[in-house]
């Protein structure tokens, strides 16, 4: 734990010294010494930053929660029947390779500019990756650990709950932050049209704007938002599973 | 007492049928241990899992003249690899087969981890145990279900001399207790000889029949130097080379 936070001072110190390099050498506007920007922050926060972070949080759970509510169960029910399996296969299988982001005027067209929209995109962009993730977690679990279960009699419920949801939890939250990583890069996408809040927003207007200094405040505030996310999803897996090993 | 009856047990595999037991009858008195021995892959780790309720079969196995089913009858089973869910602590693995419910329950959980010696692993997690821990934890857990059959499948096999020896004097205690029917699965000779009442060969005729079946008398005694007792183990690693040929 406190190892991870030092390895993520570490790198957040080892980038923005590059970066002041980088300002120095180049010389340009669009490069601001990070010293400017960093003292820019003060007005940022009191412009309302925190608002689109907010918001943007709000798509990303939205999104996030939903695939996993809807992914998780599909993913299951195409591990256990082999008809299930065979009607959805082609289906996701097909729709895999579709960038779900050149959805998004469809998705607009037909539920309007709102969040709706926003978030479907999102979903779509995870959800196949879920039950993906589910489909394999289950199939591999070894037959034999539902062998005592089986000989005392316990029901497909008890067995669902005690053995194949834990067995197969690892698996989801390393799917899980994957699928934060994809959320937030797709927040530039979704939150370039028909919102005026959002940090994926807040950037690409500061962008238009030509107001560089809080373009990469917005900059450093995604990818803070990012390694939080990161870290927060670090310790739950580390409380959560206790029981494996962990990975450094 | 078990009855088995005309057993038929298949594995299916891309849609091809492969029979590992076929015609095996067997009876065994209740309260009586029979040690299964035979050649690696005959199917003896598939008999136990069959009685476990675990496979499909064709044929009857009976307790008591009744069909033998989970949900009625008590079964106590001990895989090869003891089957301990790894996300679990010892305690809970223990309690895994009565079930969380019951509270009472987890106070005679502790009295018999006390006495399997284990009681102080409670709160591990299986992976920083021993093998010789993990194994008196799954026998906590069947013993608990105060089991009419208790299935053990090579329960020692992976312990070294010392600890096995331990484990079987120890098993071999609780079993007096429970009275459970009980099956053993075994490559040691000295190891059914020690547990068993009868002790049965099985044949290498990918059919699982049972080649021969030897009533034991040198039950619970250990160290035997016995001319007889040499003997009649002797006869039975004749069989037992025999069904290796
Ligand atoms: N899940 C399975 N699917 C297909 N075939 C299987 C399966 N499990 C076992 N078999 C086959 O059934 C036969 C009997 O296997 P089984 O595990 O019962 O042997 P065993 O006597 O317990 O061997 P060992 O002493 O090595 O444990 C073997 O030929 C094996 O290949
Ligand atoms: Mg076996």
């Amino acid at each position: 734990m406190m190892k991870k936070i030092k390895g993520f001072l570490c790198g957040f110190i080892a980038i923005n010294i590059l970066w002041f390099i980088a300002s120095i050498l180049l010389n340009t506007r669009a490069l601001p010494n990070p010293i400017i920007v960093y003292k820019s922050f003060n007005i940022v926060i009191h412009k309302g930053i925190l608002s689109h972070v907010a918001i943007s949080l709000y798509r990303i759970f939205a999104g996030v929660g939903i695939s996993l509510l809807i992914g998780i169960p599909i993913g299951y029910f195409m591990a256990k029947s082999k008809v299930v399996a065979n009607i959805l296969h082609p289906i996701i299988y097909f729709s895999y390779s579709i960038p779900k982001t050149a959805l998004l005027p469809i998705a607009m067209l037909l539920l309007g500019l709102g969040d709706t929209s926003k978030v479907l995109i999102m979903f779509l962009t995870m959800v196949f990756q879920v039950i993906i993730t589910t489909r394999d977690a289950i199939f591999y679990i070894p037959e034999s650990i539902y062998h005592v279960g089986k000989s005392t009699g316990k029901s497909e419920w008890f067995l669902l709950r005690y053995v194949t949801f834990p067995a197969i939890l690892p698996e989801i939250f390393t799917g899980i932050r994957i699928n934060l990583g994809t959320a937030l890069a797709i927040l530039l996408i979704v939150e370039a049209y028909g919102t005026r809040l959002g940090i994926g927003y807040y950037i690409l207007d500061s962008w238009s704007r030509m107001n560089y200094n809080e373009m990469y405040a917005g900059i450093i505030v995604i990818s803070l938002l990012g390694a939080i996310l990161f870290l927060c999803m670090d310790i739950l897996i580390e409380k959560i599973c206790k029981w494996k090993k962990q990975v450094q | 007492m078990l009855e088995i009856k005309n057993l038929e047990v298949s594995y299916k595999k891309d849609y091809k049928k492969k029979i590992v037991i076929q015609d095996f009858n067997l009876t065994l008195e209740s309260g009586k241990i029979l040690a299964v021995m035979g050649k690696s892959g005959c199917g003896k780790s598939t008999l136990l899992h069959t009685i476990a309720g675990v496979l499909k079969f064709k044929g009857d196995i009976l307790v008591d003249g009744k069909k033998l089913s989970a949900k009625n009858t008590k079964i106590g089973l001990i895989p090869q690899d003891y089957g301990l869910l790894p996300w679990q602590t010892v305690f809970k693995n223990c309690l895994f087969g009565v079930g969380y419910k019951d509270k009472e329950m987890e106070n005679e959980a502790r009295k018999m981890l006390d006495r399997l010696g284990i009681l102080d692993l409670s709160n591990q997690y299986p992976n920083e145990i021993s093998g010789g821990q993990a194994q008196r934890v799954a026998l906590c857990r069947a013993l608990l279900l105060k089991p009419q059959i208790l299935l053990m499948d090579e329960p020692f096999s992976a312990l070294d001399e010392v600890a096995s020896i331990e484990a079987q004097k120890l098993t071999a205690k609780m079993w007096n207790e429970t009275k459970s029917t009980g099956i053993i699965i075994t490559h040691r000779l000295e190891e059914a000889l020690y547990l068993a009442d009868d002790i049965a060969i099985m044949a290498n005729n990918s059919k699982g029949t049972i080649k021969h079946i030897f009533l034991n008398k040198w039950k619970g005694k250990l160290d035997v130097t016995n001319q007889e007792y040499l003997e009649f183990k002797n006869q039975i690693e004749h069989i037992l080379m025999e069904c290796n040929e």
